[in-house]
Order: structure tokens, then C-alpha cells, then sequence
């Protein structure tokens, strides 16, 4: 049977994780027969969490090496995605590569950390870091792959990784909640512009997730407090956000467009 | 590979049009696997659409009839959603014949037309029926099924069929944003009291769906179709395999959410 994605062509941003969506995602759409080229910041692997070091993990190599596993094909391109030159570089990379593209995942963001204070301490530097990142970055490669889609004119998918932070305002969260705040007004209004393209754009916004992007949150008493909090009375995985891009990358889904779905075991349901 | 809703007995109501949600969710759970309960409220073949009437459509009869040629079992029962007689004797149906309840699709509808005027003209008794059978029919089927799931012990997936009126209210539809917007409610107050059972609850808010239910504004067809972003109104099946994968394992940290799935007409949480 011929797999639902087969013959498209995805690119997901911030994919080296081992624990982590951009990962999850990109071995998703490859499983369903994209090929999926997989963008990093080239981390140092100095700074890899343990169970990274510890299995030998490579960053987005080893991302790759698991979607040449599903069958398909892939490419690895370290990048800045907020630096024009680097985003017209992976474009220009993927289609000498792949010939086209047809699904975007805006993953990409600054790791937590610095950005969790008060305003009146947080760095201006850092500030301006996440929304670069997460708003500027995610225009710069919606842009470019918006006018490749536009010139193939078989439509496309474009999901941009937002979180519960795009819902709902809380203290210390400044910067992430004003970039993917951001981050829908972006994906609403793109939405618009590019139905009539067959280009649906949509926000996936993931609750409280087990990835190591979280791991200053320790797994320990806070982690659970914050567990216990989620109606369904746990944390997500990586994988389920994962299925929910690959549904939204799917023909499928092709009537929905301009929507932030929540996928949070029901912490935020009213917004 | 063995289908991904094997072993699972879904309920979906409202399931008797040709073109129609309902039918089209039920094959859907059907194709992944599912056996499927189908009910209907006994509509009279007079009233049958052209369409219905030409092809020798039996309304559930021959919705059961395509989830079977699905390689599924079907059982097709005439229900009144808002009778609780008849809502506990669909759980007994469906328990005696299949053993088990772990999908509910809320999808029963009043017919839409008399309810569609100013509020003025709004007979209190159609206000009534609409609220009725998306509220109380609602309710009582989730009730009757949450009390079999939460029995069973295995969790279990109840998706509403609301609206972009539940997302938005317009002039002109009282009753159905009333109905709509409390669908959307009583999916987030019943997803914060189920998550612990494993119960995923949510609703599907479709925009203008391309179904027999939406043939009394076919003269307003096309330009409902050029007032959607993307340019056209949706397919009855587009609506049906989204029910279907929120009622996947894939889905299950998708909780108490009202999904709109519109072509980005309406983008109002």
C-alpha cells in the first residue's frame, strides 16, 4: 500500500533532539513516506543531556539515520533559522536535494532557561532572542517555502510548533508567551493568505511535554505537581504531538487551516 | 496488519442521511476497524432527499449495511436521543450484541430550517427541540456510555459534533448557537471530570460541510463556499476521518478540545 506522504518533501526545524517534538516529528512524516530534511543549531555535544552521550547520539545525524530506517530519504542542514541566508540556503539545499517542497514544520526555539524570570530581570538580549527565533525565524522560513509551495501550486502544509504558552499568560513566561502569542496571530493571518493555494497553516501548542527541553524542570516533585495538574493526570509524549502534525500533514486534514489546537491532556480547554 | 480500532464498539448517532457526518464517521471507525452502533429517529422515506429516494437509501439500514462492507459489524437502531428509555435501551442493544462501549460520536441534530429566523419569529417549541437534542441528547448518551466506560476500566473516546456556531454566534441562529456553544461546554467540563477514567472528550466544530442537512440553503451555497478562505465548503468524509482520528490511541493527549475544522472561516477558540 502506498503510504499517505509519499513523494512529499518536509522540512522540520529544530530536529536533534533525541527526547524531543522536532525528532518525533520529523521520523512521523517520515513513516508515512516523506522525506524530511532536519535542521539544528549544531549543538556542542558537550552540553547533550546524559542519555544522549551515553547511547552515542549525533544530533540531527542520528534524526536522519532514523528516517533512512522508515525508508525514506534525508538531509541534515545545520542552520540559524532566524539568518536569511541560511534559510535561503536550506531552501535552495532541499530542492537540489529533493526537487520540492510541500510540508513545513516551524519547530525551532531557544532552549528554556534564561527566559524563565521576572521582566524586570530578564536580559534584553534574551528577550530578543526568543522572539527572534520563534516569530522572525519562523516568517523567515514560512516565506521561503510559502513561495516554493505557491510556485508548484499543489498546495502544502505549514505547522508551527506554538505550546500552551500561546494560550495563556503566566508570570516569568514573558518572552515565550509573546512569541507564540505571536506565533498564532502569525499562523491566523498566513492562514488567510494562502487558502486560496491550498496551503493550510496551522498552530500545534502542546502542554506540558516529556522532551529534554524541559529537563531544568528535573523530573522530580515539580514535575509531578505539574502532572498532577493536567486532567488526564500526565505529561504528553513527544510521539503524540508528533501524530498530531502527521495528521495535519496528512490529505486528511486539508479542511483545516488557521486553527491552534491544544494538545495538552486538557489543561487549557477554553482558549 | 491488524486495524487500529479492532476490538472496539463505537455509538454514533444521527447516522442515517446518505450525505451526512454521521454515516461518514461511522465508516470511518468502521474502515479502522470498529463495529459500529448506528442510530436514527426513524425519519419517514416521504422525506427523503432525491438523491436518498433514487438509490433506495434505508437510512441506518443501509449506513449498517456499508460499515459491513467495511469487514465490520454494524447494528442500526432508531433512537430518540432525548428519551431516556430509549437511550438506556440503546446501551443495553449495543452491550447484548457487541459486549462493550468504547467510542460515543454525539452527532444527532434537530433538522436545520424553522430555527433559522429572528427571535421574534422563533416558536418556542423548535428553540426547544434544537436545544434538546444537542443538550439533553447530549447528556443522556454520554451519561449512559461514560457509566459502561468507566466500568470497563480501559478509557474510552466520546467526540461532540459541534459548529463554527459554536464558536461564533450569528443573527438568526439562537437556538443553534445556544445548543452549539453549550456542546463545547459540556465537552470541557466533562473532559476535567473523565481525564482520570482515561475518557478522552472532545468536539469537532466543522463549518459548512457539504451534507443533505444544509440542503435548505443551497441557494447560499456557493457564496458560502467563496466566504471561506480556502475557497470551497467541506466534505461530509473530511469531518468523519477527523471523529475518527481523535478516537485513535494517537489522539489520546488530545483532551477538552472544540477543534474547528472549517477552511478557516471561523478561528475563534
Amino acid at each position: 500500500m502506498k503510504r499517505e506522504l509519499e513523494g512529499k518533501v518536509a522540512i522540520v526545524t529544530g530536529a536533534g533532539r533525541l527526547r524531543g517534538i522536532g525528532r518525533a516529528s520529523a521520523v512521523t512524516l517520515a513513516s508515512m513516506g516523506a522525506n524530511v530534511v532536519v535542521t539544528g543549531t549544531g549543538r556542542d555535544p558537550e552540553s547533550f543531556p546524559e542519555d544522549e552521550k551515553t547511547i552515542g547520539w549525533k544530533d540531527i545525524e542520528s534524526t536522519a539515520e532514523e528516517i533512512r530506517k522508515k525508508g525514506s530519504k534525508a538531509k541534515t542542514i545545520i542552520m540559524d533559522i532566524a539568518n536569511e541566508e541560511d534559510v535561503e540556503n536550506m531552501i535552495k539545499q532541499t530542492i537540489d536535494e529533493f526537487g520540492r517542497i510541500d510540508i513545513l514544520v516551524n519547530n525551532a526555539a531557544p532552549p528554556y532557561g534564561e527566559d524563565r524570570v521576572p521582566v524586570v530581570e530578564v536580559g534584553n538580549e534574551i528577550f530578543k532572542k526568543v522572539i527572534f527565533v520563534k516569530l522572525y525565524g519562523s516568517y523567515l522560513c514560512s516565506k521561503a517555502v510559502a513561495k516554493i509551495m505557491i510556485e508548484q501550486n499543489e498546495g502544502g502544509r505549514i505547522i508551527n510548533l506554538s505550546s500552551s504558552a500561546g494560550k495563556e499568560g503566566n508570570a516569568r513566561m514573558a518572552a515565550y508567551n509573546a512569541a507564540n502569542f505571536g506565533l498564532e496571530g502569525f499562523s491566523q493571518s498566513l492562514a488567510k493568505e494562502l487558502a486560496l493555494n491550498k496551503i493550510t497553516v496551522n498552530c500545534v501548542c502542546p502542554g506540558q511535554t516529556e522532551t529534554s527541553r524541559l529537563d531544568p524542570l528535573g523530573r522530580g516533585a515539580l514535575w509531578k505537581s505539574k502532572e498532577e495538574s493536567i486532567p488526564m493526570g500526565r505529561a504528553g509524549t513527544d510521539q503524540e504531538v508528533a501524530d498530531l502534525i502527521g495528521f495535519l500533514a496528512s490529505d486528511k486534514a486539508r479542511f483545516i487551516t488557521g486553527q491552534a489546537i491544544n494538545i495538552n491532556g486538557g489543561s487549557i480547554t477554553s482558549r | 496488519m491488524e486495524k487500529e480500532l479492532k476490538g472496539k464498539v463505537a455509538i454514533v448517532t444521527g447516522a442515517g442521511r446518505l450525505r451526512g457526518i454521521g454515516r461518514a464517521a461511522a465508516i470511518a471507525l468502521a474502515k479502522l476497524g470498529a463495529d459500529v452502533v448506528v442510530t436514527g429517529t426513524g425519519r419517514d422515506p416521504e422525506s427523503f432527499p432525491e438523491d436518498e429516494k433514487a438509490i433506495g437509501w434505508k437510512d441506518i439500514e443501509s449506513v449498517a449495511d456499508l460499515v459491513r462492507a467495511e469487514g465490520s459489524k454494524a447494528l442500526p437502531l432508531v433512537v430518540d436521543v432525548t428519551n431516556e428509555n430509549h437511550v438506556k435501551n440503546m446501551i443495553e442493544q449495543t452491550i447484548k450484541e457487541f459486549g462493550r462501549i468504547d467510542i460515543l460520536i454525539n452527532n444527532a441534530a434537530y433538522a436545520r430550517a424553522e430555527d433559522r429566523v429572528p427571535i421574534i419569529d422563533l416558536d418556542e417549541k423548535v428553540f426547544q427541540k434544537v436545544v434538546d437534542i444537542k443538550l439533553t441528547g447530549t447528556f443522556l448518551c454520554s451519561k449512559g456510555v461514560v457509566e459502561q466506560m468507566i466500568k470497563q476500566g480501559d478509557g474510552g473516546k466520546i467526540v461532540n459534533i459541534s459548529s463554527t456556531a459554536g464558536k461564533k454566534g450569528s443573527a438568526n441562529f439562537l437556538a443553534y448557537n445556544a445548543g452549539n456553544f453549550g456542546v463545547v461546554g459540556m465537552t470541557q467540563s466533562l473532559a476535567r471530570e473523565l481525564g482520570e477514567h482515561k475518557i478522552n472528550v472532545n468536539a469537532v466544530c466543522p463549518g459548512a460541510v457539504d451534507t443533505s442537512r444544509m440542503d435548505v440553503v443551497r441557494d447560499d451555497w456557493d457564496k458560502m463556499a467563496a466566504n471561506t478562505p480556502i475557497g470551497r465548503n467541506g466534505t461530509d468524509k473530511e469531518v468523519g476521518d477527523f471523529c475518527a482520528y481523535l478516537c485513535t490511541e494517537a489522539a489520546s493527549w488530545i483532551h477538552g478540545q472544540s477543534i474547528n475544522q472549517n477552511g478557516g472561516s471561523v478561528m475563534e477558540h
